[in-house]
């Protein structure tokens, strides 16, 4: 089952490289990332698994999704036959788990470990407490980069001199002469 | 049941590596970093498996799991910003550099 599953996965992982469609190849990622957290279910490892699951296939993918939303212009149109190509994949392993479910059923038993959890957490916060707090400064630079690269340009200030030079024909421009 | 994942991380690593070095576009390029760490991930994972240490992997898998999150939100700031200034995700349009 976890062969079938890898596969899976490799396949899907050539399809995000092959696709021409920017869309398509990220979503194509985030069943990469679906499929490897199910591997590290069937690895026995479920934390790292569930932690996959929800920041690999979900935030890292909507991010993607959200940035190519922003750069994508209107006048590129998703190619029909990358669309094409991937509803054949899509249909392709369906008829091959569905295959794989008929001959071998009993391939399919979960194997969730026990306990784990709890393990994981003594390890993190005794052994490996060290590694929490540059994880946390370095999540903290990449917020701080992110609003340094995303911030809007500031307009160019105006020398003084141009602006003195401009005074007389602003109150020029006014009725009468007077500044209001 | 006797399994040996390692061809599959060196395959998955080795797609990560060739879709750096021969694509072109930005978005493509985030794609195979992203093959590339989670190769790494499931090397690591695997390790713990074969050690018979899986909670000391978990740990450090969750710790490259999310330097990996971060590496991409700042690599899709700055392939908007890229974009913002030039129209392009062309990676030959990064060579002009503007001092």
């Amino acid at each position: 089952m976890i062969y079938f599953t890898l596969s899976l996965l490799l396949i899907f992982a050539l399809l995000a490289i092959f696709l021409k469609d920017n869309l398509l190849s990220i979503l194509s990622l985030a069943a990469v990332s679906a499929l490897l957290a199910i591997v590290f279910f069937q690895l026995q490892a479920p934390v790292a698994g569930v932690f996959e699951l929800s920041v690999g296939a979900g935030l890292i993918t909507v991010l993607a999704v959200l940035t190519i939303s922003f750069i994508q212009t209107k006048h590129e149109k998703a190619h029909s036959g990358a669309l094409l190509w991937a509803l054949v994949g899509l249909a392709a392993v369906s008829i091959l788990f569905f295959l794989f479910q008929l001959f071998s059923p009993g391939a399919f038993s979960p194997t969730l470990a026990e306990g784990g959890w709890n393990d994981v957490g003594l390890v993190l916060w005794n052994a490996r407490a060290f590694d929490l707090f540059p994880q946390v400064l370095i999540v903290l630079a990449a917020i701080l980069g992110i609003l340094a690269l995303l911030r809007k340009k500031e307009s160019v200030p105006v020398p003084m001199e141009v602006e003195a030079a401009e005074e007389p024909r602003r109150g020029a421009a006014v009725p009468g002469g007077e500044e209001p | 049941m006797n399994i040996n994942l390692l061809p599959f991380v060196f395959v998955l690593f080795g797609l990560g590596l060739f879709c750096l070095l021969t694509r072109r576009s930005l978005v493509k390029l985030l794609i195979g970093l992203e093959l590339l760490g989670k190769a790494t991930t499931l090397a690591i994972i695997w390790a713990g498996v074969v050690r018979g240490t899986p909670a000391t992997t978990q740990s450090i898998a969750l710790l490259v799991i999310s330097i990996e999150a971060v590496v991409v939100a700042v690599y899709l700031a700055l392939v908007y910003a890229f974009h913002r200034h030039n129209q392009s995700l062309d990676t030959d349009d990064m060579r002009r550099l503007k001092g």
